[in-house]
């Protein structure tokens, strides 16, 4: 039985950043219906990479879902989206603000329909202001968040985080607020509307910085690899590769350059304390890295199995889908895709020992539900032909 | 109105980023969270921003929460825990007790002690699996978490996220945990087990690139600022900073060809569809776009892209995103009075919920601010316990 078992969820999302929500609805168990466009559904559905004509990044969010296909903005569309938000808990949508209000469908109409729905939606820029009419990729939301400016090495270009956080980021903060709205109201009945902005959400990731600058007006910009809190904390090449270590503090030191056998380094003043460290980091890594690089990643990983000091070789995808710790914790799934066949997707990081996510169902062809929902809400085989005909379905 | 999770009490071990945020998401909705510390307290009490030795970092995390002092590794400290254990739904551990079966922590005997307990656990690398007791940290967490290899310029060294990506997307699913199990022991009566590790969170971002390499062998690994599926998607000099900008239609590379006066680069034949402009993106077109902007300024770029419709900003630092109108208006910073510190400056929660408004609160308990007050509503007398 699943948490979310008979709970359902009206999914107007697309893309990456609200799927990226549904898509963990969808694996604790609610029926997720989503809501395509007729004329090709889900931009996601031209995205790359694709096998048999079909795109592995729709597969790859859209798992456990339903799809069907609707004209939202004709009359006849509007009608059954209320007859679907009937009996429906949850409406997700993650279009630039003001889209659904603009098609009859904001929250205050839903409300009317459904009064304890749970109404949550993620926009770009923020709901305030002259941006929020604007659209919103992840580069441009990684721009204007700061985030770029803290990312990469001081005396280079900033450096975007590579996977589109400020999707992914922001749809599991809309998740979040999705399950204390849903809380709230199986304690008291009520619905509510739920907001999640990705600019705003993007920007609390950089909490420490914030708090410099509004507090003490320094503003801190990339420090490539290095930690401010702890050295020798870094990225170096070795031979087949890169490798991430942090020694944290002095007991640490002594273990590395003992390991290491790098005694006459540990005799040297300049590097006796952690915060000496810190402060000639820069010079502690021109010496390391001739000596890390003569290196393999998996001697220096052996070196250091016994000891306390956090190591490991930087790992990049295809290591990781044949990773044991990995594929011990069920983090690389694979589903049998109807048109794509067998494919590896990313598992759910969330474990509950009372709730094991559903993780085998493969993601819908475009409007696979169409018939059996719209039958479902009672409309008949002569109507649903009707409404096909009219591309309204 | 009302707060969401108001009656919700919390007791939390855990210290620094991680689960100090995921419990500030939670006490803002309205849970009453109990920080017990170790007698030498929450490692982030030290940690910058500071002002007269007193952390803003942590005033931040840990608005609102209350504080106990406890050796919960002494016996005596251990039969207070057990006592407050009683009194709360949800009991949360971190990294920083890394054997909790050595102290009796573990859920197995606490759920002894409390059949219906959520027992919230984040780690580096989780509860079980080959990894689980290994020695982390966070740039350990993204390098085992691939989000690393696919950040960084092509051919050159991996970067580490700028911010605590980990910690923050660990923290979001702690928090979601949390409630999820509140859910079911509502419905059901029943506690449960949470596991939550900085790896696994990490790796749930990754996109796409299981799906790619396990289906077409593509590898997604570090790309710089561009992506390879459409183009122009990239980050370009101009003559005063950076702007990114984001073409993934055929009608927004028009339209921006149009009103940045690229008429040449728009009829040229190599770049007509977007497969051609993807096509050794970096050594044909890209060059060629970056020729022509550097001799502009970001602001004419961004203001040109957006009349089209074109997502398009400058690469902003952290004053001029903070200082920008579009933050005020949207409260994405909050101007607080503290205690401690006088007027500060705080981020708020990324999310909104109309009926349950959250609540931002100033000031973070002293170290065992509470002792007394929760020692004596669990009737223990505080004369006998001085050292905790």
């Amino acid at each position: 039985m699943g948490l979310l078992d008979g709970v359902k969820v009206i999914d107007f999302t697309h893309a990456y950043a609200g799927p990226f929500c549904s898509l963990n609805l969808a694996d604790f168990g609610a029926e997720v219906i989503k809501v395509e466009r007729i004329d090709g559904g889900d931009q996601a559905r031209t995205w790359g990479p694709f096998k048999n004509d079909y795109s592995a990044y729709y597969a790859s969010f859209n798992r456990g879902k339903k799809s069907i296909t609707l004209n939202i903005s004709s009359p006849e569309g509007k009608e059954i989206i209320f007859d679907l938000v009937k009996d429906a808990d949850i409406v997700c949508s993650n279009f630039k603000a003001g889209t659904l209000e603009k098609y009859g469908i904001g929250y205050d109409e839903i409300k009317k329909i459904k009064p304890d729905i749970i109404y949550a939606s993620i926009s770009g820029f923020g709901t305030e202001g002259v941006l929020s009419k604007f659209a919103a990729y992840d580069n441009v939301i990684q721009a204007i968040s700061g985030i770029m400016d803290v990312n990469g090495f001081e005396d280079k270009a900033p450096i975007k985080i590579g996977p589109a956080i400020g999707d992914s980021y922001s749809g599991l903060i809309l998740y979040l607020g999705i399950w204390i709205a849903y809380y709230h109201r199986l304690r008291t009945g009520h619905g509510q509307k739920v907001d999640v902005t990705m600019l705003g959400s993007l920007y609390t990731l950089l909490e420490y910085p914030i708090l410099e600058y509004t507090n003490n007006g320094k503003i801190l910009s990339r420090t490539g690899n290095t930690s401010h809190y702890c050295a020798p904390s870094d990225i170096f090449q070795v031979k087949d590769g890169y490798i991430a270590l942090t020694v944290k503090n002095d007991a640490m030191w002594e273990t590395f350059c003992e390991k290491m056998s790098l005694q006459q380094l540990f005799q040297k003043e300049v590097f006796q304390s952690n915060e000496k460290r810190v402060a000639n980091k820069q010079c502690l890594k021109k010496i390391l890295s001739p000596i890390l690089a003569e290196k393999t990643m998996g001697e220096m990983e052996a070196l250091f199995a016994d000891t306390q000091i956090p190591i490991s070789a930087v790992i990049d995808i295809v290591q990781s889908l044949e990773d044991p710790h990995l594929l011990a914790r069920k983090m690389v799934i694979e589903v049998n895709d109807p048109v794509i066949g067998p494919l590896k997707l990313v598992g759910n990081p969330m474990k509950l020992s009372e709730n094991e996510p559903i993780l085998d169902v493969p993601s819908p062809m475009l409007g696979e539900h169409t018939i059996q929902i719209l039958a479902s809400l009672g409309y008949k085989a002569g109507e649903i032909t009707q409404l096909k005909e009219r591309n309204i379905v | 109105m009302g707060t969401a999770l108001q009656g919700v009490v919390i007791l939390d071990l855990t210290q620094k980023l991680t689960g100090s945020l995921a419990t500030m998401y939670l006490k803002n909705f309205g849970a009453e969270v109990i920080k017990v510390e170790m007698p030498e307290g929450d490692k982030a009490r030290k940690w910058e921003p500071m002002r007269e030795d007193q952390s803003i970092y942590f005033n931040y995390l840990n608005g609102g929460k209350k504080s106990i002092t406890l050796d919960y590794t002494t016996e005596q400290g251990k039969e207070i825990l057990l006592k407050l254990i009683q009194k709360c739904d949800v009991f949360c551990i971190g990294e920083d007790v890394p054997n909790p079966e050595r102290y009796g922590l573990d859920y197995e005997s606490l759920k002894k002690e409390k059949s219906d307990l959520i027992y919230a656990a984040y780690s580096y690398f989780g509860q079980e699996g080959p990894m689980k007791s290994k020695a982390g940290s966070s740039l350990v967490a993204q390098a085992r978490g691939v989000a690393m290899d696919m950040t960084g310029i092509i051919n050159e060294e991996p970067v580490q996220s700028g911010p605590s990506i980990a910690e923050h997307y660990a923290a979001g699913f702690f928090a979601s945990s949390i409630v999820m199990a509140l859910v079911d022991k509502h419905q059901r009566g029943i506690g449960q087990k949470i596991d939550i590790s900085l790896q696994d969170s990490i790796f749930s971002c990754i996109e796409a690139a299981p799906a790619a390499y396990s289906t077409v062998g593509e590898i997604h690994t570090r790309k710089g600022n561009f992506d390879p599926s459409c183009a122009p998607y990239d980050t370009f000099e101009t003559s005063d900073g950076f702007v990114s900008v984001g073409c993934a239609t055929q009608i927004q590379w028009e339209r921006f060809c149009d009103v940045l006066g690229f008429e040449d680069l728009k009829n040229d034949p190599r770049f007509l569809d977007n497969k051609g402009r993807r096509t050794d993106y970096l050594f044909i077109l890209r060059p060629l776009l970056a020729e022509k902007m550097i001799k502009m300024e970001k602001s004419y770029v961004e203001n040109q892209c957006r009349t089209q419709g074109i997502p398009c900003c400058s690469v902003l630092n952290i004053a001029e995103i903070t200082d920008m109108p579009n933050t005020i208006e949207n409260h994405f910073i909050k101007e607080v009075k503290s205690k401690k510190f006088g007027k500060l400056g705080y981020p708020t929660l990324p999310f909104t919920l109309s009926e349950t408004p959250s609540e931002i609160f100033t000031d973070a308990p002293a170290l065992g601010e509470h002792t007394k007050e929760i020692l004596e509503q669990l009737q223990i007398s505080t004369k006998n316990d001085e050292k905790e």
